[in-house]
């Protein structure tokens, strides 16, 4: 849908009353003219599209707060204010050593008075984790506000997939965030291979990758929360149940994070009856894993006593920021890409969505666990309906705007192509731990300090994804 | 003299070990984790490697700073010079319970302070911490040991207390002795920073306590002071193990007694990191505001003791 820039805010907001969501938003370049387009997401996918006028627009975050981390995206990339934004502290480009070296300098939070101070941690942990800047301001154990400062990882990989359309560019998309290589490949492919009929058993095999992959990725969070709580005899379970999916993924494809496994137009290599068979049967002792490693921390009473109620995301304030993925479903909100928006094999798979209304670690833990299952599940299903066939075929991709959304471990990722004459003039990434990072802001207000970690891992939360 | 060098000697060894048995904790840990883990010699090896480091003094710091990692050491060694180890009756009359305690809490004292020297933000938070804890453990502490001296005729010299409850043979497992032993055990955990108030294996800035304290330090300041809270726990665990349940230490100096003191009191050192071990494996860390709970527990436990030293 095409329209005048200043209706822009009027038609997202009655789009938001008709049950959808503000999912991308960002600027590209249409010959002189620069033209934001609005991903809404719900039961389809609606497309907005409204050229600017000079340098400014009027903000959408007023009445929209999810649109704040776009428009301050587009602001720092493309100079266009948005006019009216209440919060403009640049997104990515910046130093904690103030301005002398580059970057912005990174503003006190502005909580003063007697008793607050202001922590700031980071953007180097003592953790094998990604870099981010944290600024908490405290009274006295209580966190009153948090504000995290990403983009130390930004590699500016969006233009990187400018170019030729027909180039394969499969190993950068799964550099994206790389323990969701398979969701950010599929949704590449999604975008190049709009006009292109997948072989079924391409689309089984893609579905089966996928799934491992949000397996292993949960039991990793599930381990990290148990580790965050000192609890360690679950989180070495939990490592370890990571660690055996990972040797079923090197075992089956060659790589134990999935790299290399997809190809435009299929799957790199056909899994052999063998195969299916392992991973079947690995899938179904796994069930019973999961249960017994969650039963192991949720029998701890001093475990419980730190997931319940911690870190706790409403329903409300989930909503308002279009918060997406396990976190949105642990905050009662039923978005799940796979259901919505079928892709691949899951239109043709039973899946039930998991969702949990408390909004608390608890909360996200359960809805983890509860996928795990699930994806067992859907993994047996694959493999019970999987036919022999060809497990790839030519890509043939047309000019005009393509989008792929998936549901990744992490939520729900967009990738967004324009392609005029066979090439990509603009590629947008939304990675799902974008609109997260803002909803952890929320959720640690009033937790004490101690607690952050837990909460952290608990939202699991991409640093490269969100600085791309 | 045979009483100087016996009590030179057993607090040497004491040192000498604490580190193995710091190992023999982690690898338990390790073990109970399906983990190999390290080699239970591997403390010496990182104190050794601390020690011949250079050292680096944030700038804000003053001379406090490099004096702490001494004073504590030092409190600690006193401190092993003043406890039953092997044989009961060790410098006496210096080893004093109530003495002891404030010892302790010098050492604790110089630790927060040096937390607060460094200027960064973890050791503030680390040292705030330790303070809202330490207000809580020392009655507790105070109160499990006076009900002990209580109980064994109402001498606080500590090598008076082993003959007093050996005399006074296994009626001694009365109510008081348990209660206390088991406030003791708490105040353990806590003074030490084990699982479930401090978690001695996370490095994560924002939970800290103990770490939190040290992290300023480096080079043979840090040596001294992971050296220091080694002996700390040894020497915690060796009074459960010579005050509480004195049976098999050393009466007199006499070989076959020393050698069955040795034995008994390295099996009732390694018991009490078993059981540390097993807590830190089967427990989550505590939410911060849940602690004074334990604590409470812990000094309701020694006043129970204290009650029924007089009822029963």
């Amino acid at each position: 849908m095409d329209i005048d820039v200043e209706d822009l805010s009027r038609v997202v907001r009655k789009h938001i009353e008709g049950g959808f969501r503000l999912a991308c938003l960002y600027v590209r370049d249409a010959g002189e003219d620069r033209v934001l387009e609005a991903i809404m997401v719900g039961k389809r996918i609606e497309r907005v599209t409204a050229a600017v006028d000079g340098d400014s627009f009027g903000s959408l975050t007023p009445e929209v707060s999810g649109a704040s981390l776009y428009e301050r995206e587009i602001y720092e990339t493309y100079g266009l204010c948005p006019v009216g934004h209440p919060d403009m502290r640049p997104l990515r480009s910046r130093t904690v050593w103030g301005p002398e070296s580059g970057g912005a300098a990174i503003p006190h939070n502005g909580i003063v008075g007697n008793g607050t101070f202001e922590i700031p941690v980071g953007p180097i942990h003592a953790g094998v984790i990604g870099p981010g800047h944290f600024r908490f301001s405290v009274a006295g154990e209580p966190i009153l506000m948090m504000k995290a400062y990403l983009g130390y990882s930004r590699r500016g990989i969006e233009s990187m997939m400018e170019g030729a359309a027909s180039k394969d560019n499969t190993q950068l998309a799964e550099r994206i965030s790389g323990d969701n290589a398979v969701a950010h490949t599929l949704a590449y492919l999604q975008t190049i291979e709009q006009d292109t009929k997948i072989p079924e058993r391409a689309e089984y095999i893609r579905t089966i990758y996928a799934e491992l992959e949000r397996i292993y990725n949960h039991f990793g969070t599930i381990a990290g929360i148990a580790l965050d709580t000192a609890l360690a005899v679950p989180a070495a379970y939990g490592n370890m149940l990571r660690e055996k999916m990972l040797r079923l993924n090197e075992n089956i494809c060659g790589h134990r994070m999935l790299w290399g496994a997809l190809r435009p137009g299929g799957v790199a290599r056909d899994l052999s009856d063998v195969a299916l068979a392992t991973i079947e049967r690995e899938a179904m002792k796994l069930k019973f894993d999961v249960n017994g490693l969650v039963d192991m921390m949720t029998r701890s009473p001093s475990f419980m006593d730190r997931a319940e109620t911690t870190g706790k995301l409403s329903y409300e304030d989930a909503l308002r920021l279009g918060v997406v993925g396990p976190v949105a479903r642990a905050s009662g909100i039923d978005n799940d890409v796979r259901k919505a928006i079928p892709y691949e094999a899951y239109g043709r798979i039973d899946l039930k969505v998991s969702k949990c209304p408390s909004g608390d670690v608890y909360a996200r833990l359960t809805v983890r666990k509860n996928e795990i299952i699930e994806s067992i599940s859907i993994i047996t299903q694959c493999i019970t309906r999987i036919k022999e066939g060809p497990v790839h075929t030519k890509v043939v991709t047309g000019d005009g705007f393509h989008i792929g959304v998936v549901e990744s471990p992490r939520g729900e990722a967009i990738h967004c192509a324009h392609i005029e004459n066979g090439r990509i003039t603009r590629y947008k990434i939304r990675d799902p731990s974008f609109p997260n990072w803002p909803a952890l802001e929320c959720a640690i207000m009033g937790n004490i300090v101690p607690d952050f970690p837990v909460v952290n891992k608990s939202f699991d939360l991409s640093y490269s994804g969100n600085d791309l | 003299m045979t009483c100087v060098i016996l009590s030179l000697s057993q607090a040497a060894l004491m040192i000498a070990l604490s580190p193995l048995f710091a190992g023999i904790l982690r690898k338990t840990k390790a073990r109970m984790q399906h983990r190999v883990g390290s080699s239970v010699f591997q403390p010496y090896r990182d104190v050794a490697k601390l020690f011949r480091k250079s050292e680096t003094v944030s700038k804000d710091a003053s001379w406090l700073f490099r004096f702490i990692p001494y004073v504590c050491f030092g409190s600690m060694v006193l401190l092993s010079l003043m406890t039953p180890f092997v044989l009961a009756d060790v410098a006496a009359p210096y080893g004093d319970l109530i003495s002891m305690v404030y010892i302790f809490t010098l050492y604790r004292f110089m630790m927060v302070l040096g937390g607060l020297e460094g200027g960064s933000v973890f050791g503030g938070m680390g040292s705030s911490r330790e303070m809202m804890m330490s207000v809580l453990i020392e009655p507790s502490l105070l109160l499990s040991l006076m009900a002990l001296s209580g109980l064994t005729g109402g001498s606080t010299v500590m090598s008076d207390i082993p003959p007093a409850l050996i005399g006074m043979g296994v009626i001694v497992l009365a109510p008081a002795l348990v209660l206390a032993a088991s406030s003791f055990f708490i105040t353990l955990l806590a003074e030490n920073a084990r699982v479930p108030f401090d978690n001695p294996s996370t490095h994560l800035e924002l939970t800290m306590v103990h770490e939190g304290m040290l992290i300023e330090y480096s080079g043979r300041g840090l040596g001294l002071m992971e050296l220091s809270s080694m002996m700390r726990i040894m020497i915690f665990a060796s009074m459960i193990g010579a005050l509480f349940f004195p049976w098999g230490i050393a009466l007199t100096s006499s070989p076959a007694d020393l050698a069955v003191g040795v034995a008994s009191m390295l099996l009732k050192v390694l018991m009490i990191m078993l059981a540390i071990a097993a807590i830190e494996s089967y427990l989550a860390k505590y939410r911060l505001f849940r602690l004074p709970n334990l604590l409470t527990a812990s000094f309701a436990l020694s006043l129970l003791a204290m009650i029924s030293l007089y009822i029963l």
